[in-house]
């Protein structure tokens, strides 16, 4: 069975690093994005599987709102959570994502794979046999 | 009477230092694949931070040419510096053989791209003074 995929864009190695090694050690194949251009251009790869990505909302080069909106025009099959340091800035994530909800940061790591389990569970109801 | 087992060792740690994405990812799941753990820097400021940050490291492996105001060769220059026991390892599509400076320290190996990727882990192991195959790294 292949491994879910969780697309991490997040500029700040020391978070994202950390975070990354979490959820493989937890099962996931997880790529790493330091900006919005990085995640563009491995979404944009038709070979790479991303199931799910988690952006940062202040990505250095573009907001991870333009992010998102940008994965829903080009991979809509692609489930989107947005996380922000500023509580109002996770909550405008939540309104932006369809499936949601926006995380807020620093990370809880337990907290963050709650929400990839939901999401996948979500997809496998949605898209059985996928 | 059996032989002890030899004990567990944890995964030797790679520092990918690459600020092209596709070619950073690649590399990463082929060394994680052959059983190092790697933490991914898209730019020698990030490895940089790493380091400072007190994450353990045991080769950094680094494109020379990068994104940001720092190349792979100053970034190579700054390790020499401040952790002159790393081993370093740099690449480039750019230069056929090692570039020169700093290359007199002897913890650099120079490798041209593109590299084979079974070279290169056969180099890494090496730099790690690890057993050429089988096992963990």
């Amino acid at each position: 069975m292949t491994r879910p995929s969780v697309l991490l864009v997040e500029a700040d190695i020391l978070v994202r690093h950390p975070l990354a090694e979490y959820l493989r050690e937890c099962g996931y194949r997880v790529l790493e994005a330091f900006d919005g251009n990085e995640a563009r251009q491995l979404l944009s790869g038709a070979s790479i599987a991303i199931d799910i990505v988690l952006a940062d909302v202040d990505a250095p080069d573009e907001s991870g709102f333009v992010l998102a909106a940008w994965i829903r025009g080009n991979r809509p099959g692609v489930a989107v959570v947005l996380a922000g340091s500023v509580t109002r800035a996770a909550e405008k994530a939540g309104d932006l994502c369809r499936e949601g909800p926006g995380l807020a940061k620093p990370y809880e790591h337990q907290q963050v794979l709650n929400e990839i389990r939901r999401l996948l569970a979500a997809r496998e109801r949605n898209e059985p046999g996928q | 009477m059996l032989p002890a087992p030899e004990p567990q060792r944890a995964p030797a740690r790679i520092l990918v230092v690459e600020d092209e994405v596709l070619v950073r990812i690649v590399l990463a799941d082929e060394l994680r694949d052959a059983g190092f753990a790697v933490i991914e820097a898209a730019s020698a400021e990030e490895a940089l931070s790493c380091l400072a940050a007190g994450v353990e490291v045991d080769l950094v492996f680094s494109d020379i040419r990068l994104t940001g105001s720092l190349s792979g060769l100053d970034l190579a220059n700054q390790l020499r510096n401040q952790y002159a026991s790393l081993p370093v390892m740099l690449t480039s599509g750019d230069y056929r053989s090692d570039p020169g400076p700093p290359g007199a320290e002897s913890v650099r190996r120079f490798i041209p791209k593109p590299y084979n990727i079974s070279h290169l882990i056969s180099d890494m192991r090496d730099a790690l003074g690890l057993k050429p195959s089988g096992g963990a790294p």
